[in-house]
């Protein structure tokens, strides 16, 4: 009887210490990341490498300029494609949900958030950039915009799922049209919630390589120009244009030493950003929805 | 005119709904039109013969299943165990205000990029993987070991899917009914008899499902792969004698081969047509896999429990 008192005391101990370890073996490589970018990555940290474009190798001051703006293009361009299109879906799947097609229709948004990167890569090749045999900002603006696209809906339907129905009541009882009641009152209820589902779908298509590499491909040249004379700058959408991950994978397997190092300072400057939207994002967009 | 806009609306609602809808088959179509050259070539031989040949256009692609199949096993062999067990710890022993902030950190691992998994695979994770096994593989089998390899390739996905099952287990176990546990723990049960059978007893099925939906994620992993799995086109040579040296031999995936190839291939070639091909199968695996971690654990079931409890 004794013996086995111990035995299951013994058990208990073993359970918790065991989770503990587990939880520790999880978080170990966060940490180990973190401190790989941080002791690699801050020597090559100047401003220099923010503001310059990639250099032949052996040519000092190589950067990630022109791949920062490249990024921020393309994500832009990705969002005003996913993002009016994602609310709409949000709205279908929440407010139309009985009907047989919308179920359906779950199902595909379902299906695409769980598609691989690399498909919609080789997909967005096929459509945009075989048939003009180029490799074009807009090719890889429209792979991201796919990927970027369900995590919209599905925030959206979420928050309006979580909306109480007796707002939307309301608003109809007082004879206000559909699209006003969903556009004007159920969406802007929900405005925190979808802001967060936007900057965190934002920065996880920031961070996307796979489908980039064959569609927007990279270059050494900035994506605007400024040329003498003329009024607006012009936008090299039709070109390959160069972005951050996709930078960063270049600089990593050159088998370089000197551009290593830029792989992993870009590669600081890349994690950093991202952990802020999410951190921000998380801390004040869901008070926000709280409050 | 009110009519007029409420009619604009709808439509212009039912459009993003039915494009929607399009896209998918799109994709799905586009692919296979694309991998037809390679389809009636080889037909579905492709995916049984393990010759890739690019110079003579023969093409089959069994390495590379075998590849994704290996690498993601690994992958869930490491991080299904891990998941349960950081899941049990967050909800169960912790105090609410750290659980949340631990489970905060267990997500940010998600939203690391796999490009930079992949840069930590190829100057940490690989390098260690070299030192420590080196000389040990060399002395038991006579054979060199470069760290890249089929093992770090799973060991990659294996940190890069734990979040997602993490996240998905903590959701579970959070539902799960109190009144198990508490009726086990009034019966005189340790705490973890109490989890055993309260939490652990009654999620099984679930936990399947949760662990397939990290299976989806690790199936199409392209980057870190890439980097770490060393890029080898074939089999090991003499396999048969020592099926063990798979492991630590470089092979690729059908992520990372498509990643590998995109560049090198011919516009029109047959070599194209079969990275299609090997994109087509890989979208139908990992939408198998999606279709089926879905029904197991939809996330409806969860919050009709939840309900059910409060009620």
């Amino acid at each position: 009887m004794k013996i086995r008192k111990h035995w299951r005391r013994a058990k208990n101990h073993a359970g918790k210490f065991a989770c503990g370890f587990g939880l520790m073996l999880v978080l170990y490589p966060l940490g180990s990341i973190l401190y790989h970018l941080l002791k690699r990555g801050l020597p090559g940290l100047s401003l220099d490498f923010f503001i310059s474009s990639p250099k032949p190798l052996g040519v000092p001051g190589s950067g990630i300029g022109n791949a920062l703006l490249g990024s921020f293009m393309i994500v832009t361009m990705s969002a005003f494609i996913a993002v009016p299109w994602g609310v709409f879906l949000g709205v279908i799947l929440s407010q139309y949900s009985k009907k047989k097609w919308v179920r359906f229709l779950r199902y595909t948004v379902d299906l695409q958030l769980s598609l691989p990167s690399i498909v919609v890569g080789i997909f967005a090749y096929a459509v945009l950039v075989e048939p003009f045999r180029k490799f074009s900002a807009h090719s890889g603006a429209a792979a991201l915009s796919i990927l970027l696209l369900p995590v919209v809906a599905r925030t959206t339907e979420e928050g309006l799922r979580a909306l109480p129905i007796q707002i939307k009541e309301a608003a109809l009882a007082l004879g206000i049209p559909t699209w006003r009641v969903h556009i004007n009152i159920l969406l802007r209820a929900i405005r925190p919630i979808v802001m967060a589902g936007i900057f965190l779908g934002l920065a996880r298509i920031a961070g996307e390589t796979a489908p980039l590499l064959f569609t927007a491909f990279s270059s050494s040249r900035w994506p605007i120009d400024w040329q003498e004379g003329s009024q607006l700058p012009s936008f090299h959408l039709t070109e390959p244009i160069s972005t951050l991950p996709v930078q960063i994978f270049q600089y990593a397997s050159s088998g370089f030493d000197e551009w290593r190092q830029k792989a992993w300072t870009g590669a600081m400057v890349l994690v950093f950003w991202i952990m802020l939207v999410n951190i921000a994002t998380k801390t004040y967009f869901n008070k926000g929805a709280k409050g | 005119m009110k009519k007029k806009a409420e009619k604009t609306y709808a439509v212009l609602v039912r459009t993003a709904g039915f494009l929607q809808i399009f896209l998918l088959f799109a994709i799905a179509g586009v692919l296979f039109r694309e991998s037809r050259p390679a389809l009636s070539q080889f037909h579905f031989n492709f995916f049984v013969s393990s010759s890739w040949d690019p110079v003579n256009e023969i093409f089959g692609g069994l390495v590379f299943v075998v590849g994704t199949l290996a690498t993601s096993l690994i992958a869930l062999l490491i991080a299904v165990p891990l998941s349960l067990l950081s899941a049990l710890f967050v909800t169960q022993y912790v105090p609410k205000g750290l659980s949340s902030t631990l489970a905060f950190l267990v997500s940010l691992l998600a939203a690391v990029p796999s490009i930079i998994y992949g840069l930590w695979g190829v100057f940490v994770l690989v390098p260690f993987l070299r030192n420590n096994l080196e000389g040990l593989l060399n002395r038991w089998f006579a054979f060199n070991f470069f760290g890249v390899s089929v093992l770090s390739a799973g060991l990659i996905l294996a940190i890069m899917i734990i979040p997602t099952i993490t996240s998905l287990t903590r959701e579970l176990f959070r539902a799960t009914p109190e009144i198990y546990k508490e009726c086990a723990l009034a019966l005189g049960s340790t705490r973890w008899e109490a989890i055993h059978y309260g939490v652990l007893g009654i999620s099984w099925r679930s936990l399947f499902g949760a662990s397939l939906l990290g299976l989806g994620r690790a199936l199409g992993e392209t980057m870190a792969v890439t980097m770490v799995i060393g890029n080898a086109n074939r089999f090991p040579p003499n396999l048969g004698e020592h099926p063990f040296k798979y492991l630590f031999s470089p092979s690729n995936t059908m992520a990372s081969l498509i990643a590998n190839e995109y560049g090198e291939a011919m516009a029109g070639s047959v070599h194209l047509s079969s990275l299609f091909l090997i994109g087509l199968g890989l979208l139908v695996v990992s939408l198998v896999t999606n279709a089926i971690a879905r029904a197991i654990v939809s996330e409806r079931k969860i919050v009709k429990q939840k309900r059910a409890l409060k009620a």
